[in-house]
């Protein structure tokens, strides 16, 4: 990847002000972020308005959030105060804004890790100094545009935070009512269970386990239980709440804005006519952005070719993308650092970061996006490995060195966090037999991996490639080892889908993947794209017409053919863009209405229309004390109360007969994820918490890390001896038993087994 | 198109116009052939004489490739004169078909039936013009043509058949357990009464007129007496068979008359028709559908509704022949006006207005709006003939408007009708425009780049220079096509028949300037990149190009198949159906599925044969007693009158009476607890407000019904008690005979 026109980039870059050319375009990454997490934070406060509502509950993932956001951008201009800009031609690594933005969230990690052990939690120093740092970047960044540049981007914010939060909450993944829509039917969706669980399990035990049988490890791709749990330390909440709203808050501005950080990163490096450009100055950036955020054609389209856009309802996919392009980008920016001094003379403190970068940063970068995401690792691992010959970087020992490291943690991290039920063997196609109607499969390519068409196409008519011929040109001269990036991803992501069977469609986390770099890629390229797709614009005349039909005439044919084809575009962008909130607002109103008594709820129109008269906070409390499932949500979430030190010692056991807790979930099948619930809700882990005998388990969500029932339980089994063997072989030596009376009514019977002899 | 291309002139050495009319007919005898012996194929084992089958594909072949003997023969020698428009092709074909509808209407006059010559004439104009194509041109190409063409008729008529519109075993469909669409019962009943009363009227209960776009009932009645078969057994063939041919065939009729003209600016350029690929592509592409068949229907693009509505699928080919006809006249207009200009404006004109509003009222309002539109464009209307024949074919129109207009249909002003109520989801109503006049754009903005327009003033300045006519054509019809489904709603989908037209003007317009814009794309490579080596040298360009057309051509195979699939396992699972009725038990293999004893009992045992056998032998009754005869079916006989289990079906179950033994009913309006539907000519009918009474079905009482609608005969078809169906004739004043 070279600079497109390096001498006259340099003039103009010399001509921007330094303080600009450091802001970047980061800045608006900052403010828009921020709007966003304060736009979903304040829509969940919304939409439980009527039921238990604290701001300081809403405002605390806010704070964090900002913190985050912002982040990057001190640290960066920090690093630059302190003179590491006139240390070498480009910016260290580890000064970039993407390794910045990945450093302030392992650093939220740690601190949250570190609350048990301190006993308090530094979250109102860090909204202090995020709060504080988004004001000042918004102060800034208000003064360098005009205004009205300005508010579009804080209106367009706002009403992007309101399409993000339809998309988390528009389906029964995550939801703000998520419990109150156990207590009142339990139609809840089980994913969300299994992960509150092992964030519950890695935060109590420090196990990773969904613990309904002990505390048996479950390979999984821990990684974001893990970080939500460090979250939930930090703001004080409970895993099972902090993915509803701390996960939205938190991190839909993260996947957005590292996606556009990403670009940002990839269009500096250039050192182009727009390297440093505020991101205002051209709203073609924001309608690509949103083009391939919430699809140019309906939803119903993209569905039918396996393109979903609510793929924020995964939040291991959430967080991985953003953090892999953020790795990405810091990649790069080491290579550029790399590049540019070479043949010069390096520090020697920087040649030390640059060879721990090399041989511990890239492996240890890889494997941890396993944890987060395993397709994300699988992806990666290639890419490096793709780079590593492609580049003949085997040539030189410390790479080599870092890529048998990366072998070997690979291997090891493969085994940690894939689940053995997920190795379902060869199945041709599956993910077209499965979500794809077979009379569409010929175009499946094309548009599921449509963006990467477009990136490729664009970037080799851009480089002058029209023949095979070119193409090996330009590849021998590594012109475009971007391209060869994206065709790679693509092809490799695409591949597990046509040839294995990944249960839940979940091969999508593969192929879907090309689709954030390449956007990540135009976006860096916007004026060469719409110059490509458009040409050249005619030049504009020096006299305006009069009258109107003189008017009408001047009208050319391109801007006729480009409004005919947005009129379509930006048509389904709308479409697309209200129907999952509006999708999320009916479930609200649903649940409201159905907490309403009968009687009440006949005079309230249902749907949305009903919503102004659904906020009464006495009835609705009357309606979840009344609901099935009041009793054991709140029995379960009141264990989850008690200190941590306790807890670690304590199992769980609800006996087979009590149907209230038992049979509280009421989607079908969902017998097998009942006991995630209890474990979800309560932070405590179960003994002989297997689903009922009889139940069809599913092979999925660690479940076959644990003994399948064979046979009912009987009277003996709830024996307290019984139970202490039980409890004492996951190293506990306390068990509590619950059970429900006729009213439903909790009662908890604690076992304390005798001490080991 | 350009004022100076149309002109007549001497064909130059490479001309292929001659040879592109002999492909045309060629296509349409292969299409014709292949459609009559699949026919003859999909009714093996039942009843199936050949007679009919080859009477109606002589018909066919006299109406689309005699024509074309007959344009050859009158050109022969002097092809380098101008011609006069009514001895174009288009004009022939015109002719053709006219002279099979009057040989049609002579047979019940004069009990002479001349299918016998005009068959013999369209045998051997087809071997002709065999003899004349396949002589020119490589072997190899002409082989795959005729492949080709094969292949294309199996998709139309399995599109045509695959529905319960029409199927080659409508009868025993009928017969086995009365599974068949309303439509077509419909419209021969209407077909029916015309022959057997003489008025256009459904006959449920007397013959009141009924207006309808009746012409292609009244054309399908008149080819059935040369064809000697029943209305009813001829719409499973005849559309088939001659319709969908003519339909094709005329598209390319026109794109080869267009092609005339053009051959001005790309003189020696431009290939045959049978190996211009580009023309072939666009034709494929536009019939068949570049995406699946339910991403076309989501936007409203029916194929099925094209070849299975028989009034459509009859109306489109004569709206083209009738531009291909003005391009013929245009053409020599500019050089002199004689009197056949008088002829063609103030006769051809109007009248053939009249004629497509009576197959088809939108496509008289669109040839209409297309006329003016391009008059007032080129300010016409100041030639005084021109003048009067604007004033002739505004009258006609008026007053075949007012015949065949349904009131009922015009279902009042609601916003984009068509799109809300034809299964266009909501989040693709962006899309509609764009995908529905999909074709009509391509061509539009194709035209406009070759013309190198690139603003509206410029366009503007080419509309009135007559610079592109074609476009303005293309894109009135495709606007003024598409407004009335979205300003009015119109029942039951129709307004496609409008939206639709666009997309048939555009394809041949297409097909006549795909090889011109091919060859200018070429020759733009040529000057941007130079030929390198095979593998150094091929360009991406044609491998993005060849991952478009990859899944776009598997779209067409797979869109080509599915409706001759679907109609072939519909034919195998009535035959099934008739085994399993006969006693058969178990699958039984494929090739058994054609035994003529077990299908024959089937038949006889099935649900609804006697009921239907014993209507369609009233059909036998002489036309002189027919005339005078209506037929009553109490409402008691409940067999007839719940033939069809769903209750919404229930408006229209009398219409099998009149489509099946061509009499007219007698009281015969649906059950007073009927949800009447106010379509299907219905309203003409006064509704039934309580229930019929025994004093109602007295012979006494019916022929004094009778005798109030001037009828002196009634048949009465009831239940008995020995058999399944009795059948007695009232003779009134008040005789009874029973059969």
């Amino acid at each position: 990847m070279k600079s497109d026109d390096p001498s006259r980039a340099e003039q103009i870059t010399a001509s921007r002000s330094a303080s600009d050319r450091l802001d970047g375009g980061y800045d608006t990454i900052v403010v828009a972020s921020g709007i966003v997490s304060i736009g979903i934070a304040a829509l969940y406060w919304v939409m439980r308005i009527g039921f238990e509502d604290s701001l300081i509950v809403v405002a605390r993932p806010v704070g964090l959030a900002l913190f985050i956001s912002s982040f990057p951008f001190i640290a960066n201009r920090g690093i630059w105060a302190l003179g590491a800009e006139e240390q070498g031609v480009a910016p260290p690594w580890w000064g970039s804004y993407a390794f910045l933005w990945l450093l302030g969230l392992a650093l939220t990690a740690v601190l949250g890790r570190l609350v048990p052990a301190l006993g308090f939690s530094p979250l109102p120093f860090l909204t202090l100094v995020g709060v504080v740092s988004f004001l000042v970047i918004f102060a800034r960044w208000i003064t360098k545009a005009p205004l009205w540049r300005s508010s579009l981007v804080i209106v367009g914010s706002g009403v992007f935070s309101v399409w993000a939060s339809g998309v988390v909450w528009g389906r029964i993944y995550k939801n703000p009512l998520f419990y109150e829509n156990y207590i009142l039917n339990g139609v809840i969706h089980h994913d969300s269970l299994p992960l509150a669980a092992i964030g519950n399990m890695l935060r109590t035990y420090h196990v990773a386990t969904t613990g309904i049988d002990g505390l048996n490890h479950v390979p999984y791709h821990w990684g974001t239980p893990w970080l939500f749990a460090q979250w939930s330390n930090l703001t004080g909440t409970q895993v099972f709440d902090f993915y509803q709203l701390g996960f939205p808050v938190t991190m839909m501005s993260l996947f957005f804005g590292g996606t556009v950080a990403f670009a940002v990163a990839m269009r500096n490096r250039r050192k182009g006519p727009d390297a440093g450009q505020d991101l205002r100055h051209d709203f073609r950036f924001w309608f690509v952005f949103l083009a391939a955020s919430i699809g140019i054609i309906p939803l119903s389209g993209l569905d039918g070719m396996g393109v979903w856009t609510s793929l924020l309802i995964s939040e291991s996919y959430t967080v991985a993308v953003p953090c892999g392009l953020l790795f990405l980008a810091t990649v790069v920016a080491f290579y550029d650092g790399v590049s540019q001094r070479a043949g010069a003379g390096t520090g020697r403190a920087r040649a030390v970061a640059d060879s721990l970068f090399v041989l511990i940063g890239i492996p240890l970068g890889i494997v941890t996006l396993g944890y987060l995401k395993i397709s994300l690792m699988v992806l990666g691992f290639a890419l490096a490995m793709y780079a590593l010959f492609r580049l003949r970087l085997y040539r030189r020992p410390l790479y080599l060195m870092a890529a048998l490291l990366l072998v070997v943690l690979f291997y090891y991290t493969y085994g940690q966090v894939s689940l053995p039920a997920h190795r379902e063997g060869i199945s041709p196609f599956d993910f077209l037999w499965s979500f794809v109607r077979p009379a569409w499969w010929p175009f499946f390519l094309i548009v599921h991996l449509f963006w990467s068409w477009v990136y490729i196409a664009i970037r080799l008519r851009s480089e002058g490639v029209g023949t095979v011929a070119d193409l090996k040109e330009a590849a021998a001269e590594q012109r475009i080892l971007d391209v060869e990036a994206v065709a790679l991803i693509a092809v490799l992501g695409i591949a597990p889908g046509f040839i294995l069977h990944i249960d839940g469609g979940s091969a999508f986390y593969f192929s879907d993947v090309q689709r954030w770099l390449s956007v990540g890629l135009i976006l860096s390229r916007v004026p060469i794209f719409f110059a490509v797709i458009l040409g050249e614009a005619p030049p504009k005349r020096k006299r305006k017409p009069r009258g109107f039909l003189s008017r009408l005439d001047s009208v050319s044919l391109r801007q006729v053919l480009i409004v005919f084809f947005l009129l379509p575009v930006v048509g389904s962008m709308v479409s697309n863009g209200v129907a999952w909130p509006i999708t999320m607002l009916r479930a609200n109103a649903a649940t409201r209405h159905a907490l309403y008594p009968a009687a009440v709820a006949a005079t309230i129109p249902s749907g949305l229309h009903g919503l102004p008269w659904l906020h009464d906070r006495t009835t609705l409390d009357e309606g979840l004390r009344r609901s099935p499932n009041f009793a054991v949500a709140e029995a379960l979430r009141g264990l989850s109360a008690l200190p941590a030190s306790l807890r670690r010692h304590t199992a769980l056991f609800i006996p087979q007969d009590q149907g209230a807790f038992w049979h509280s979930l009421t989607r079908p099948g969902a017998c097998t994820f009942q006991p995630l619930l209890a474990t979800a809700l309560s932070s405590i882990a179960m003994i002989d918490g297997m689903p009922p005998y009889g139940c069809t388990l599913s092979r999925y969500y660690g479940f076959g890390s644990f003994t399948p029932r064979t046979r009912p339980q009987r009277a003996a089994d709830a024996e307290p001896a019984v139970l202490c063997r039980r409890a004492a072989k996951a190293g506990m030596d306390r068990v509590l038993v619950l059970t429900f009376d006729g009213t439903r009514r909790a009662t908890t019977t604690t076992v304390q087994c005798p001490p080991k002899s | 198109m350009p004022a100076e291309v149309i002109v007549e002139r001497k064909p130059p050495a490479r001309d292929h116009d001659r040879d592109d009319r002999a492909t045309i007919s060629v296509f349409a005898t292969v299409a014709a052939s292949v459609i009559a012996a699949l026919y003859y194929a999909a009714r093996w084992g039942f009843d199936n004489p050949a007679r009919p089958v080859l009477a109606t594909l002589g018909l066919s072949l006299f109406i689309t490739v005699a024509p074309f003997i007959a344009w050859r023969l009158s050109v022969r020698g002097h092809y380098d004169e101008p011609q006069p428009w009514w001895r174009s092709q288009p004009a022939l074909t015109i002719a053709a078909l006219a002279i099979t509808a009057l040989a049609g209407m002579l047979v019940p006059a004069t009990g002479l039936n001349v299918v016998g010559i005009l068959a013999a004439i369209g045998y051997g104009s087809a071997l002709a013009a065999l003899v004349i194509w396949i002589t020119q041109g490589s072997q190899r190409i002409n082989v795959l043509f005729m492949i080709g063409s094969a292949a294309f008729a199996v998709w139309a008529c399995g599109v045509a058949w695959s529905t319960r519109y029409k199927t080659p075993v409508f009868w025993e469909t009928l017969e086995y357990h009365a599974d068949v669409h309303h439509d077509p019962l419909y419209n021969v009943s209407m077909a029916n009464t015309m022959r057997s009363y003489g008025v256009s009227s459904t006959g449920l209960d007397g013959v009141p007129y009924t207006p309808y776009h009746y012409g292609s009932a009244w054309l399908n009645s008149q080819w059935a007496y040369l064809a000697g078969t029943d209305v009813l057994a001829f719409y499973s063939l005849g559309p088939p068979v001659i319709v969908i041919p003519l339909f094709f065939a005329a598209v390319l009729l026109l794109a080869v008359e267009v092609r005339k003209g053009w051959r001005v600016v790309g003189a020696g350029s431009d290939p045959p028709l049978k190996k211009d690929y580009a023309a072939w592509l666009f034709f494929l592409a536009v019939t068949v559908g570049v995406i699946p068949t339910v991403g076309l229907d989501a936007m409203g693009i029916w194929n099925l509704h094209v070849l299975i509505s028989e009034s459509y699928v009859m109306g489109v080919p004569i709206f083209l022949l009738v531009i291909a006809t003005s391009i013929a006249f245009w053409r020599r207009k500019r050089s002199s006006l004689r009197a056949e200009g008088l002829v063609f404006l103030l006769v051809f004109a109007p009248l053939m207005l009249a004629v497509t509003g009576f197959l088809k009222v939108s496509l008289m309002l669109l040839l209409l709006c297309a006329a003016f539109g391009l008059a007032a464009l080129g300010r016409m209307l100041r030639d005084r003939l021109i003048a009067l024949s604007a004033v002739l074919c505004v009258g006609t129109s008026f007053v075949t408007y007012k015949l065949v207009s349904v009131a009922a249909q015009n279902q009042g002003i609601v916003p984009f009708a068509y799109m809300r109520y034809s299964g266009v989801d909501t989040a693709w109503w962006p899309w509609f425009i764009l995908a529905h006049l999909f074709w009509s754009w391509v061509y539009i903005y194709l035209r406009l780049r070759e013309e190198k327009l690139a603003a509206i003033g410029a366009i503007r300045h080419a509309a009135l220079e007559g610079r592109i006519t074609d476009v303005l054509v293309v894109a009135i019809v495709a606007i003024a096509g598409w407004l009335p489904g979205e300003v009015i709603d119109i029942h039951g989908g129709s307004a496609i028949y409008f939206s639709d037209v666009q997309r048939w003007v555009a394809l041949p317009l297409l097909m006549a300037s795909g090889w011109r814009w091919v060859a200018q794309w070429s020759e733009r490579r040529r000057e941007t990149i130079s030929p390198g080596s095979f593998r150094g040298g091929m360009r991406l360009s044609d491998l993005w190009l060849a991952a478009i057309l990859i899944p776009i051509s598997l779209t067409m195979i797979l869109n080509g198949i599915r409706a001759p699939g679907t109609a072939l396992r519909a034919n195998i699972a009535l035959r099934r159906g008739l085994y399993a009725e006969a006693g058969v038990k178990g699958p039984v293999a494929l090739r058994s599925l054609a035994d003529r004893r077990l299908l024959a009992t089937g038949l006889h045992r099935s649900p609804d044969y006697s009921l239907i056998a014993a209507l369609r032998e009233l059909d036998e009754t002489p036309p002189a007693i027919k005339r005078r005869t209506l037929l009553f079916i109490p409402q008691s006989y409940v067999r007839f009158w719940h033939i069809w289990t769903e209750p919404e079906r229930c408006s229209y179950v009398p219409m099998i009476a009149p489509a099946t033994s061509g009499l007219a009913l007698l009281d015969g309006m649906p059950p007073v607890d009927c949800n009447l539907t106010n379509q299907y000519g219905l309203t003409r009918y006064r509704r039934r407000i309580t229930p019929q009474l025994p004093v109602d079905v007295t012979p006494v009482a019916l022929c004094a019904k009778a005798k109030a609608k001037g009828f002196s005969r009634v048949v009465v078809l009831d239940a008995s008690v020995d058999s399944d169906v009795a059948v007695r004739a009232i003779e009134c004043p008040v005789r009874i005979s029973s059969t």
